[in-house]
């Protein structure tokens, strides 16, 4: 039978697809090792990165192993890419993981450490269960799901945050190991229609040299309050000995795409003075964060009343627990 | 002022070293070396070997501009690369034999008496304590040597009785034993803390996701080398003894060589304790802050894997760039010296919290994430120079 979880919709059988996380079973898609994580402890929100999701609270991180990409430059090759005796799942199911977040004051779970879609079961699951007890569900994802998992994603996620690296068919063929960028496309659109959605996009210098612009421009056109990460990259995998992006070269692109995109974020280093949030409409510095390191980050402080700016009183994207 | 300087990919930050408020640079001449340092050294990556070799050419350049008569270096690159990356043994011996060599490249270049000293050696893992039945949050140190248990359960102190590879204190045991008071402390204990023994290491959460390819070892002693006469026998008596050769207006090198196996040290390196009430002091914060300062573990109020995970205190309010400084830890060794006093290393957040020179440099790294290079700056000793 095939896989309907994404778009490389692989035929299953004893043997799992390309992501190896699946199998078939009595006519049914059966997860391997269910509820088995690689991971999990409580970690600022704004480090997974979500901006304008729970600011300045804390959620379980976890996730598993495995991917269905193969990005150049995954930062996380260790543990979705590389076959690895050293990664080491822990079980917990759904029960044990809310009773976690709930131990540990988290708001709720973030599934980060790999691709989403190689456990949904576990990660829907999870979610319905925060959801029961008040809590809440987000997750990262390259977008290269089927739509029908697309919309249960954007049913179950009360955020998602998407890696959309380029416009370019080829370079997603090439640097990622996926036949093409229009599921992502489609898939963005979907998730902006129905649950908050932030996308990040790692600065690589093909993307910045030929279409950052235009990767702006298509979120602009979705929605242009899309909350849009401009991500330092350290080149990691099979591009460990590439060099970084200028830092000139990184602002340059935030000076220029945040007068379109006015939630527009440059980080992933420390120090970066690029991640506090600005009124739009009346300039307002409306919440303070800091960077203390690649993927480290906090909120200082946040101004917002129930989402709204509180000196002009607009209306600023996002989930909030006072809204 | 104390500060925190940071230079990414070409950009350069200056901030407050205790709220992590940015700072302006302008008029501040003795930020010159520190912006030149930062930008002319770009850091290779925690798992680039190339890092040995960039610690002595970036102290040199330190030495050269500022000279000063304290000067600590680390080197972590053998540490990090054999815990965390699979090298053989042979580039293992490789990396050693070049951390030895730079160092005293780097001594007899700037014109130090060296004194070499290893966390000690590693060892593959043997066995893994099998922690799967614990029902509290389980919380283990980077080296997987201690682990502690929060909002334990009933059922998690009978259970860890039983544990094999590990011998377990209460709370209370542990507040007792090491007179703990400090309230910084005692709100992030555990209910359990877990010491895995020498052949057996913890399954961690909160690391990579991986175990680790090595571990320390837990011997009762480590190595230090040096040409200079009655070295200390214990981690404990050095920050004597070094203080005791400045006094004597003697330029002095203290070297940190992390990980470089026992018989990888120069011939003629002799043995100092490194355990005291049963903790060994093999890396990290407690060997640093051991040697660097004097003091056990629990003086800086630093209960080193004891982070709280219920007081949701992760990200740090107070020195947000400086990962494991506290209030508490007083007098460290670079500190408001009569002297001048640098430093320079690849042990990232633990190096200049430890030290606290006039100039303290070293790469920015959480996890393997590299993010540039950082210098802590004792803003207010310099601007009276």
């Amino acid at each position: 039978m095939k896989c309907n979880f994404c778009e490389w919709r692989c035929e299953l059988s004893e043997k799992p697809g390309i992501c190896g996380r699946y199998i078939e079973q009595d006519g049914r898609i059966v997860e391997r090792e269910p509820f088995d994580w690689i991971d999990f402890y409580p970690y600022t929100i704004e480090s997974m990165p979500f901006y304008h999701a729970l600011s300045g609270e804390y959620v379980v991180q976890t996730g598993t192993v495995s991917c269905n990409a193969r990005c150049s430059y995954c930062i996380n090759s260790h543990l979705a890419i590389e076959e690895n005796e050293k990664r080491l799942l822990k079980h917990k199911d759904a029960e044990q993981l809310v009773k976690m977040v709930k131990q540990t004051g988290s708001a709720g779970v973030v599934f980060a450490l790999n691709e989403v879609t190689c456990f949904l079961p576990s990660a829907i699951a999870v979610a319905d269960l925060l959801h029961e007890e008040g809590l809440y569900a987000g997750c990262l994802t390259n977008g290269f799901q089927t739509e029908e998992t697309a919309n249960l994603l954007a049913e179950k996620m009360d955020f998602i945050n998407v890696s959309l690296k380029s416009l370019s068919n080829e370079f997603y063929k090439k640097d990622l190991g996926l036949p093409g960028v229009d599921p992502v496309l489609r898939n963005i659109k979907i998730f902006n229609e129905k649950t908050h959605l932030e996308i990040v996009t790692p600065l690589v210098h093909e993307v910045v040299d030929n279409e950052i612009y235009d990767i702006a421009d298509f979120i602009c056109s979705v929605n242009p309050e899309i909350v849009w990460h401009l991500f330092r990259l350290m080149p990691n995998h099979e591009r460990s000995d590439e060099r970084d992006m200028t830092h000139e070269e990184m602002l340059k692109i935030y000076e220029t795409v945040i007068k379109k995109l006015p939630f527009t974020y440059l980080g992933n280093f420390a120090g970066s003075l690029w991640v506090d949030t600005y009124c739009p409409d009346c300039g307002e510095l409306i919440v303070k964060r800091i960077c203390t390191g690649a993927w480290l980050g906090g909120t200082v402080y946040s101004l917002l009343e129930k989402g709204c700016c509180p000196k002009c009183g607009r209306k600023i994207p996002g989930v909030y627990m006072d809204a | 002022m104390l500060e925190i300087m940071l230079d990414v990919n070409g950009w350069q930050g200056l901030f407050d070293f205790t709220n992590g408020e940015e700072l302006p640079m302008e008029g501040k001449p003795y930020l010159d070396l520190a912006k030149k340092i930062t930008a002319e050294h770009p850091y290779p990556g925690d798992l680039n070997p190339d890092t040995v070799k960039w610690t002595t050419d970036t102290a040199l350049d330190v030495c050269r501009e500022y000279d000063p008569q304290l000067m600590l270096l680390s080197y972590a690159t053998a540490d990090i690369m054999r815990i965390n990356s699979k090298i053989d043994e042979t580039e293992a011996k490789r990396i050693s034999a070049e951390v030895i060599s730079e160092a005293m490249r780097f001594a007899k270049t700037a014109g130090y008496e060296p004194i070499i000293i290893s966390t000690g050696s590693l060892r593959p893992i043997d066995k893994l304590v099998v922690t799967e039945d614990i029902e509290g949050y389980f919380h283990v140190s980077a080296d997987a040597y201690l682990g502690g248990v929060f909002g334990a359960t009933e059922k998690d102190f009978e259970t860890v009785k039983n544990l094999e590879g590990v011998r377990t204190e209460t709370r209370q045991e542990f507040i007792d034993k090491y007179n703990i008071t400090g309230d910084y402390a005692l709100e992030r204990m555990p209910d359990i803390v877990l010491y895995a023994d020498d052949d057996y290491a913890l399954t961690n959460t909160g690391g990579r996701g991986t175990t680790l390819e090595m571990i320390h070892r837990k011997t009762a002693s480590t190595k230090i080398f040096s040409e200079i006469p009655d070295l200390p026998d214990d981690i404990f008596e050095f920050r004597t003894f070094v203080d005791g050769l400045l006094a004597q207006g003697r330029r002095i090198a203290v070297i940190i060589a992390e990980s470089v196996d026992d018989e990888d040290m120069p011939e003629g390196s002799k043995d100092i304790k490194r355990i005291r009430d049963g903790i060994c002091y093999a890396e990290g914060v407690p060997f640093y802050y051991a040697l660097l300062n004097g003091k056990p573990f629990n003086a800086p109020d630093m209960p080193f894997i004891f982070h709280n995970p219920f007081l949701k205190k992760f990200f740090r309010d107070r020195y947000p760039y400086s990962y494991v400084k506290t209030d508490s830890y007083q007098d460290p060794i670079g500190f408001n010296r009569d002297f001048k006093t640098a430093s320079m290393g690849t042990r990232s957040g633990i190096f200049h919290s430890a030290c606290m020179c006039d100039y303290s440099f070293e790469c920015h790294c959480r996890g393997l994430a590299e993010s540039g290079v950082l210098a802590f700056i004792n803003g207010d000793k310099l601007a009276k120079d």
